[in-house]
């Protein structure tokens, strides 16, 4: 059988495909938020303090989606708000958090009833196990992000620019930080199915950081980061169709291959004109 | 004159650290003061409580006799340059048209055709006409440092900050800047300047405030040796490079000196 026939056939290939499309374009635009605005280790504590949401929902017989938009959103909320108050440094919080989150989630299952669920899906994640309700809530992520930054964008790339300036005109920079921290949140938490918790910061920041090297303003930049994105996710999910390999994984070594290729060409192609 | 300024017995602390200590300060509208100081004496605390991203410990800091919060819309400002990331995807006529949205969130906000040939008027007084399609990352230091200054004139601000704006470009790029700031403070525009350029203290401005975590000296541009030893802790002597720079230089031959000719 043929991918082409196993996208035909098989409804959870068809719910792979949407969600590695949705979750390409997602990446691309909130990836070089994250790169640009130097956010890189704060997704990776927000990714894992997603860990503990997902052992409470286990805990508590609740969707372990829906725990890890808790302690996301409580993640990036958390850590911003401390960061702005200053008295620590953002590096120890981001660890900080990290490390707590996935702490919690490892008591929180290791306290729920009966066997321990396996949890591998949701730090490698796999993509052949998406639901269709998985696949509304990215959906919604996706649309919100959309529309977010095609209506602030002038806004956004204010604040993301000079964040001393922006405020001192008045554009309301705090508004615009939590906004940036919220759709982190929620973004990380679509991903948790496509790559998982431990693999997502590759997936928002390699295609962003290609995306780099090929462009030179900033729109074309979340466009080629949300093409590449997306190629990345659909190409994982037929290599890992035909070699029988997990697809999170692929996706993801795809993605930090080709920005290694990019590099290295982008390196040679400046030594000869030097 | 109207006071545009009023600094009353202003103290700010970051944690135990005493950054500025009991500052009483007023700067009347049209004024051109130059604030010198050692690095770490408070000079971009100072400012930075005037833009309302540091709020007091303790006294207080009115903006055209308003909170800085409701006044700094009138401001324009000029950071260090040196707080950049200067790899940034974003072209010069888009840096200064961000001076042009105002307050609050812009949905769907477009820039128009009257905000692009504002851009490129202000860039044309700079001197960087035929620069708005530029990148940031291909500009040179004095170029970057021009286009923030255009950014931070495009509204027409009745008072203009600078955090050290001549600190790592050229001479020609530093009179240049120099130039225009005294043609717009003749206009009427009120100037603060936060400098360690001693060329700028003797030639441009006509008021000098001398910051080390107190107000040490306010007053005319020329400083007495008592008052430069009070500022920066040791002797200081005025030394010439052979060009019309003026450095300040400690007896000791420990630190006083951050421009880059004594280097």
């Amino acid at each position: 059988m043929t991918v082409i026939e196993a996208f035909l056939h098989y409804r959870f290939m068809q719910n792979a495909l949407v969600a590695a499309l949705l979750c390409g374009v997602l990446c691309g635009l909130i990836g070089v938020i994250i790169v640009e605005k130097r956010l890189v280790m704060m997704s990776g504590g927000i990714a894992h303090t997603a860990y503990g949401g997902v052992g409470l929902g286990y805990l508590f017989g609740f969707s372990p989606l829906l725990g890890a938009v808790l302690f996301s959103l409580a993640a990036a909320f958390g850590i911003g708000t401390l960061r702005r108050r200053g008295g620590a440094r953002t590096d120890v919080l981001i660890s900080l958090f990290w490390s707590l989150g996935m702490a919690a989630g490892i008591v929180f299952v290791a306290l729920a009833p009966g066997y321990p669920p396996d949890l591998n899906s949701y730090l490698f994640g796999n993509i052949l196990t998406v639901t269709s309700g998985d696949l509304w809530l990215m959906l919604g992520v996706t649309a919100l992000v959309v529309l977010l930054l095609l209506a602030l964008f002038e806004d956004l790339r204010s604040y993301l620019f000079d964040e001393t300036f922006a405020a001192v005109s008045g554009l309301r920079v705090r508004l615009l930080e939590w906004l940036v921290l919220g759709l982190i949140a929620l973004t990380v938490v679509v991903l948790l199915r496509v790559t998982g918790i431990m693999l997502a910061i590759a997936l928002l920041t390699a295609p962003a950081a290609t995306a780099a090297m090929l462009t030179r303003r900033l729109f074309p930049r979340m466009l080629t980061a949300a093409g590449l994105s997306a190629g990345f996710s659909v190409a994982g999910l037929v290599l890992s169709f035909y070699f029988n390999i997990p697809s999170g994984a692929t996706v993801v070594a795809l993605a930090v291959l080709t920005y290694a290729t990019v590099l290295g060409v982008r390196t040679l192609r400046r030594r000869r004109t030097a | 004159m109207s006071e545009v300024i009023g600094i009353d017995h202003l103290t700010v602390n970051y944690g135990k650290t005493r950054a500025l200590t009991d500052v009483c300060l007023s700067v009347p509208s049209g004024a051109y003061l130059g604030i010198i100081g050692p690095n770490g004496g408070g000079k971009t605390t100072l400012l930075s409580v005037i833009l309302g991203t540091v709020r007091p410990s303790g006294g207080t800091l009115t903006l055209f006799g308003e909170a800085p919060e409701r006044g700094r819309a009138r401001l324009g400002y000029v950071p260090q340059f040196a707080a950049f990331d200067r790899a940034f995807p974003i072209t010069v006529g888009e840096v200064v048209a961000t001076a042009y949205l105002g307050r609050g969130l812009h949905p769907f906000r477009r820039l128009g055709r009257a905000e692009r040939a504002g851009a490129e008027a202000v860039l044309d007084e700079v001197g960087l006409s035929g620069f708005s399609q530029r990148l940031v990352s291909e500009l040179s230091g004095g170029e970057f440092q021009r286009m923030l200054l255009a950014r931070a004139l495009a509204k027409a601000p009745e008072v203009l900050l600078l955090d050290e704006p001549t600190s790592g470009v050229d001479p020609a790029t530093r009179a240049r800047i120099y130039e225009l700031l005294t043609a717009r403070n003749r206009r009427g525009m009120t100037v603060l300047m936060v400098t360690h350029d001693m060329l700028a203290v003797s030639s441009s401005v006509t008021s000098l405030a001398c910051l080390s975590h107190s107000l040490v000296y306010h007053g005319e541009p020329e400083i007495s040796e008592a008052v430069s030893t009070a500022m920066y802790g040791c002797p200081v002597d005025l030394i010439a490079h052979g060009t019309p720079h003026r450095v300040l230089r400690s007896h000791d031959g420990k630190g006083g000196c951050d421009c880059h000719d004594c280097h």
